[in-house]
């Protein structure tokens, strides 16, 4: 097995096809499929289920290519340390994964204004995702409303703040300063749609149980045009609210949920033994400072 | 830079010493030493202090040692997680049946005798197994079927035939030969099986008549209403053997009572028990361990003599 069938083997995996696979690489059909039955060979198990045009990755195959990102990404790291203690700048791409970036949007876009030579990915995926590839090293750092205890994972809680629901002015409760349970549940809520994985609005009804009554669902764009529009409310907390007060603080009241301990929680998260890149300790402080951490 | 410079390196990092490392390594001193040069050269850095003929791991060395480490567990990770997928993957595997009464006692001894086994059972009528056995959805099934059957291997286990039970003190008992006639309108309890009303419909059709079946149910319960004379029980002679199979049977001590097994002479009731699976699937090993335990120990009840001779009056184990 070498390093290059490897690299090799994830085009494979990513193209489902030899022939799409030596495209992309530029070589020929036939040297790759030499070359992956050699790794076949050397590794000892079937790694692609060859079935008529299309290619399957065998359960080995999986296993494999979840190893190879791993080995791979090691060795981007080296030459990434070894290039910093030579003293030497090289492009660097940092890459980030959030489960969803409606919530702590204006921070990202600081960083990009006040190191415009970043590089920096930024990836929607699901916990689970962000777990897999900060361990075989695909991202740089993760960034959850939730954490579990991983040995090869560091973590760093960024903010926790009780939820608020913001209301308009005009709103009955306006002038009450709180709302509970029950008036919770009959509120008309404007939130995002369910594919966004960690909606407030489903981790307070879940902390409370009660069934939500969100009459619209869509990108914060149009929530905010709803909103101001009168169709409902929408659960924010301090450090996302004042993404949808867009005019006058008078136009708005806030409401603090009783009865509830739940609070909006972020963190940053990274591989414990990955070597940092420059670009990364930046990324890194920044969020700190951000933070006042 | 290659996995083998990386391995060389290591070596010589453990030993900081050009000869030992080769000697260890079995390659060439001078080989190993450009090895070194060509990795530092690449790395744009030495990795170690060379003090007269002393080589010292410097920190650009120890940086690199920590990285190769963590490449060399990784290696070490994936080749367990490897076995430990193939272990997983020859150990799993799925069967059906169409009545655990089959698998009686049988199972027990083969799990047993196969402590790795991961097993999974699912339930099935004839025609479902047939589909799951094509879609791959079951790996071996266990049932009666009697016909061979496109893309599926058939072993048959026993060659059976489907008989009528009755108590020993019932008049049609003492008659000698049972005609369909004889049971054409009787009441037949049935076995719990999934396929039991098809089969016995089958057999029943020959003659253009549906069999009344009035009850289903565990075979204990089925004992009783046999006794209690609320009809004839249907099944073949392997299933009610198998009955007898049943620890938990054995353990409850029911009262025996004789029960008499009768052919029916003018239907033909053949039926065969056979173990299938999907022709040209590489199953899984363990799923072959099976099915040549299935062939060669299989309680088939033509061996046992005791079965065979109480076929007058029968005391099953109930």
């Amino acid at each position: 097995m070498n390093l290059l069938q490897l690299e090799y083997f994830q085009e494979v995996a990513k193209a489902q096809s030899i022939t799409k696979a030596a495209k992309k690489l530029k070589i020929s059909q036939s040297a790759l499929s030499i070359m992956m039955n050699k790794l076949e060979s050397s590794i000892g198990y079937p790694l692609l289920n060859r079935q008529g045009r299309t290619i399957r990755i065998t359960r080995y195959g999986e296993v494999v290519l979840y190893y190879s990102y791993i080995l791979l990404n090691e060795m981007k790291d080296i030459q990434q340390e070894f290039i910093e203690l030579q003293g030497l700048e090289q492009k660097y791409t940092l890459v980030l994964g959030v489960t969803d970036n409606n919530y702590y949007g204006d921070w990202l876009l600081k960083l990009m204004e006040q190191y415009p030579d970043m590089h920096l990915n930024v990836l929607q995926m699901s916990r689970e995702d962000i777990y897999r590839n900060l361990l075989i090293g695909n991202l740089d750092f993760g960034i959850s409303n939730q954490i579990e205890y991983h040995d090869q994972l560091s973590s760093q809680l960024l903010f926790s703040q009780p939820y608020q629901l913001l209301i308009r002015y005009n709103h009955p409760l306006a002038s009450k300063g709180t709302i509970t349970v029950e008036e919770l549940m009959q509120e008309p809520i404007i939130s995002l749609p369910p594919s966004h994985k960690e909606r407030m609005i489903d981790n307070l009804s879940c902390d409370m149980h009660f069934r939500p009554n969100i009459v619209f669902e869509g990108n914060s764009d149009i929530m905010s045009e709803m909103f101001h529009a009168g169709v409902g409310s929408i659960l924010t907390c301090a450090h996302n609210r004042k993404q949808w007060m867009i005019k006058a603080p008078e136009e708005y009241a806030l409401l603090d949920v009783i009865g509830s301990n739940a609070r909006y929680e972020m963190y940053l998260l990274w591989s414990s033994h990955r070597f940092l890149p420059k670009q990364a300790r930046i990324f890194k402080e920044f969020v700190f400072d951000y933070y006042h951490i | 830079m290659l996995l083998s410079q990386l391995n060389y390196f290591r070596t010589v990092a453990r030993h900081q010493h050009i000869s030992h490392a080769a000697e260890e390594l079995r390659v060439a001193q001078p080989a190993l030493s450009s090895t070194i040069s060509k990795l530092e050269k690449e790395l744009g850095v030495p990795l170690f202090d060379r003090i007269g003929r002393n080589i010292i791991l410097n920190d650009a060395g120890q940086r690199l040692l920590r990285h190769a480490d963590y490449i060399f567990t990784q290696l070490d990770a994936l080749n367990a997680a490897l076995q430990q997928t193939d272990e997983f993957h020859e150990n799993e595997f799925t069967l059906s049946v169409s009545n655990s009464m089959f698998l009686n006692g049988w199972l027990q001894q083969f799990v047993l005798d196969n402590p790795k086994i991961r097993l999974c059972q699912k339930m099935l009528s004839e025609e479902q197994m047939l589909e799951a056995l094509l879609d791959e959805s079951v790996d071996v099934a266990l049932g009666e079927f009697d016909e061979d059957l496109p893309g599926i291997v058939r072993h048959t286990l026993v060659e059976d035939e489907y008989v009528i039970t009755l108590p020993g003190n019932h008049p049609l008992a003492d008659k000698g030969d049972i005609y369909f006639e004889d049971i054409r309108d009787a009441d037949i309890i049935a076995l719990p099986a999934n396929t039991i009303f098809k089969i016995a419909d089958r057999l029943f059709a020959q003659k253009d008549c549906k069999p009344n079946i009035v009850f289903e149910g565990n075979h204990r319960m089925m004992t009783k209403m046999l006794y209690l004379n609320k009809g004839f029980l249907f099944a073949s002679r392997q299933m009610l053997y198998m009955c007898g199979h049943n620890p938990d049977i054995y353990s409850n001590n029911a009262t025996l009572f004789p029960i008499v097994m009768r052919p029916i002479v003018d239907l033909n009731c053949r039926c065969s028990l056979s173990i299938c699976w999907k022709e040209g699937r590489e199953l899984p090993a363990m799923a072959w361990n099976f099915i040549h335990a299935m062939k060669t120990q299989y309680p088939d009840y033509h061996n046992d003599p005791a079965f065979l001779n109480s076929q007058q009056a029968y005391y099953p184990n109930f």
